[in-house]
């Protein structure tokens, strides 16, 4: 997966955002001042950089323009909330901006979105004899392809993406049939089982208590 | 209407009445007079007329004893004409000689006794008519002459004073318009320094000069609007102070409320090992105990910013005392010493705040501190009163940041602050109890030498000490 770099001067909220990181399986680098960027951009590949814009040293929107320029994609994660801040933010490059309290689920999206836009991020996932193209929405298990609809290759994608995370129903709906669906929530499970069985995902796919479902890596 | 315009018609106005009024009544007056005149004039003429006339009939009659007068009066009559006066007269009321033209009603005249005169208007011309009882018999004499000159000297000089009037009327114009225009000058120069400044230009200023009444009410106005600018500038001095604190504030609340969501969301949905588990916890105690903190501090401010202080006098040395033993478990930690010298006893203030005020400053001096350093509490007199004062050795404050330092939410070095459990409020709550004893906060340091934090009282119950 992804090689990030996360700067943030709060050790609580970069080690969050580094845990959140890992449990989807991206590869990680934590700074905690403005300083280092440059020097680790130039001393290893970097896929994305998630930045603070309040850092000692120099701070995020000093930074983020030297970043852009070696076509690394950058998404701000600020407690700064001002519209004029989100404008400077955009304006000066940043592909997204996201505003602290966040939450993860939102982020990871928002992280696997520009990843798939700036192809830095595999078109294949294996689990088990399963394996899933991300790029033609094909789905083999035991090397024989099956027969999935484009809803439950968007619930598998989204599952993908979130992968050790738990996806509350509600999140499910809402990333994957619209804030516009008007249906029970049990279509979810519907899809779910369709899922679990189409992919031999029994055990794979858990369920959450009360609250929805996690795919296992 | 402007104020010079309705000035301006104000006096050509009256001016104007005032000049044709006595033009007026001069005319009056001059004519009057040249009517006398005229009279009088006409009088001597009907007197001599009138005594010749008699005698030349007196005689005439005494030689021939004729009543036939017409023809004497006739030749008489005719040397009159040539000074164009002509005679009318009559034997008990029938006329019987006239070259007059004959004027037909009312003949005053003819009652006069001894003589009448009368002004008549025919054919638009002013005729002169005098006449009376003569001493010959029963006769009597008009006489008649054009006296026009008089209406045609009344006319031109009417003509006259009414061109006179005009051309004073455009003078007085002219130069009124131009004295108005030049003493309005400063209300219009008031006017626009008032808009401008109505329009927003709150640092402009009227330029009035002169001890006037608009000089006067320029300097007033400037003064008035200093008062304003001045508080305009507090008020927006505060709004600006009251909007910084906020967005530290929410910035402040939001890194522990984004650590907390954060790490209860991933506890609660996340496939997470034992590690995770333990680094997630500890940081949801971590920033809830930096939110309790915040809250604490937060509390105490607004105390603080409400509160009126009593003010009683304070053993320094206690003072002290009591804040090293309340900080020694911190000073054996770092194993550092503090080092006391009293040269003034007491100050005045509220021992409590005292104590929270030094707290804070030695907690700072002990953050600042390495390890094994010295900390300094000194009291001394300072001219006009005491100076307590705490001293460390340690990291010192950048030049720039100590200005700001006493601002709410305002950390030095952000990363290594909150590793130390600050969260910028302790030198605002110090600054806070400093006003609240009218003291004075003086920092003076230098960067990974020494910082000074000396406290000024000045307050007049420290003078009477």
């Amino acid at each position: 997966m992804a090689k990030i770099l996360i700067v943030d001067d709060e050790k609580a909220i970069n080690d969050l955002i580094a845990v959140n990181l890992k449990m989807v399986g991206h590869e990680y680098v934590q700074l905690y001042s403005g300083d280092q960027v440059l020097k680790t951009l130039n001393e290893m590949r970097i896929d994305l950089v998630i930045l603070d814009v309040m850092l000692p040293g120099r701070d995020g929107f000093e930074i983020v323009q030297d970043i852009v320029k070696r076509n690394v994609p950058v998404i701000f994660l600020t407690a700064r909330n001002t519209v004029s801040d989100k404008v400077h933010g955009l304006e000066s490059g940043a592909e997204d901006y996201i505003v602290k309290p966040f939450e993860a689920v939102e982020l990871i999206a928002r992280i696997h979105v520009i990843l798939r836009r700036n192809q830095k991020v595999a078109n294949e996932f294996r689990l088990d004899d399963t394996i899933v193209d991300l790029e033609k929405h094909m789905v083999t298990v035991h090397g024989q392809e099956i027969e999935i609809t484009n809803r439950e290759f968007q619930l598998l994608d989204l599952l993908v993406q979130n992968k050790n995370i738990a996806l509350s129903r509600e999140k499910i709906i809402e990333q994957t049939w619209g804030f516009d669906f008007y249906g029970d929530t049990r279509t979810v499970d519907v899809h779910i089982q369709k899922l679990r069985k189409k992919l031999n995902w029994e055990t794979r796919i858990k369920t959450v208590y009360k609250y929805g479902y996690r795919l296992e890596v | 209407m402007k104020f010079w315009q309705k000035t301006y018609l104000c006096v050509l106005i009256v001016f104007l009445v005032a000049f044709d009024l006595g033009a007026y009544g001069l005319l009056k007056k001059s004519y009057q007079l040249n009517e006398l005149l005229d009279i009088s004039r006409g009088l001597s003429v009907y007197g001599s007329i009138e005594n010749s006339l008699s005698y030349i009939l007196r005689v005439y009659t005494e030689r021939t004893g004729s009543t036939n007068y017409e023809t004497v009066i006739a030749s008489f009559a005719a040397n009159y004409y040539k000074e164009d006066i002509l005679l009318e007269v009559y034997q008990a009321d029938q006329l019987i000689f006239s070259n007059a033209y004959q004027f037909v009603g009312d003949r005053a005249e003819l009652d006069g006794d001894p003589y009448e005169s009368i002004y008549r208007k025919m054919n638009d011309e002013l005729w002169l008519f005098i006449g009376g009882k003569m001493e010959f018999q029963d006769l009597k004499l008009v006489i008649s002459r054009n006296s026009d000159y008089l209406q045609e000297y009344y006319i031109t000089l009417r003509q006259y004073f009414i061109t006179l009037s005009v051309v004073i009327s455009l003078i007085l114009s002219a130069a009124l318009i131009f004295l108005l225009f030049q003493l309005t000058a400063p209300i219009r120069r008031l006017n626009k320094g008032v808009k401008a400044i109505a329009a927003g230009a709150y640092g402009r200023r009227v330029k009035v000069r002169g001890n006037d009444e608009f000089g006067e009410l320029a300097q007033d106005f400037n003064r008035m609007a200093d008062a304003v600018s001045n508080h305009i500038e507090t008020i927006k001095k505060a709004s600006e102070d009251k909007e910084i604190f906020i967005n530290n504030l929410t910035h402040e609340l939001k890194t522990p409320i984004t650590a907390i969501k954060g790490y209860s969301e991933f506890l609660n949905h996340a496939n997470y090992n034992e590690e995770d588990r333990k680094m997630a916890v500890q940081y949801i105690h971590e920033h809830i105990a930096r939110l309790d903190v915040l809250s604490g501090k937060m509390m105490q401010l607004l105390y603080l910013k409400s509160e009126e202080v009593d003010l009683g006098p304070v053993h320094i040395e206690n003072l002290f005392s009591y804040v090293v033993n309340m900080e020694r478990h911190h000073l054996e930690a770092k194993q550092m010493t503090i080092r006391m010298e009293c040269s003034a006893d007491e100050v005045y203030g509220d021992q409590e705040l005292l104590q929270s005020l030094f707290i804070n400053l030695v907690e700072n001096s002990i953050k600042a501190s390495s390890f094994g350093g010295e900390i300094q509490m000194r009291s001394y007199h300072y001219d006009e009163g005491v100076v307590l004062e705490v001293l460390d050795y340690g990291r010192g404050i950048p030049e720039k940041d100590i200005e700001k330092i006493t601002e709410a939410f305002y950390v030095v070095d952000r990363s290594r602050s909150k590793e130390l459990g600050g969260i910028g409020l302790g030198l605002s709550i110090c600054n806070q109890i400093a006003q609240l004893h009218h003291a004075n906060i003086q920092i003076d340091s230098k960067e990974n030498e020494y910082t000074r934090v000396s406290v000024y009282f000045t307050t007049p119950l420290q003078l009477e000490d």
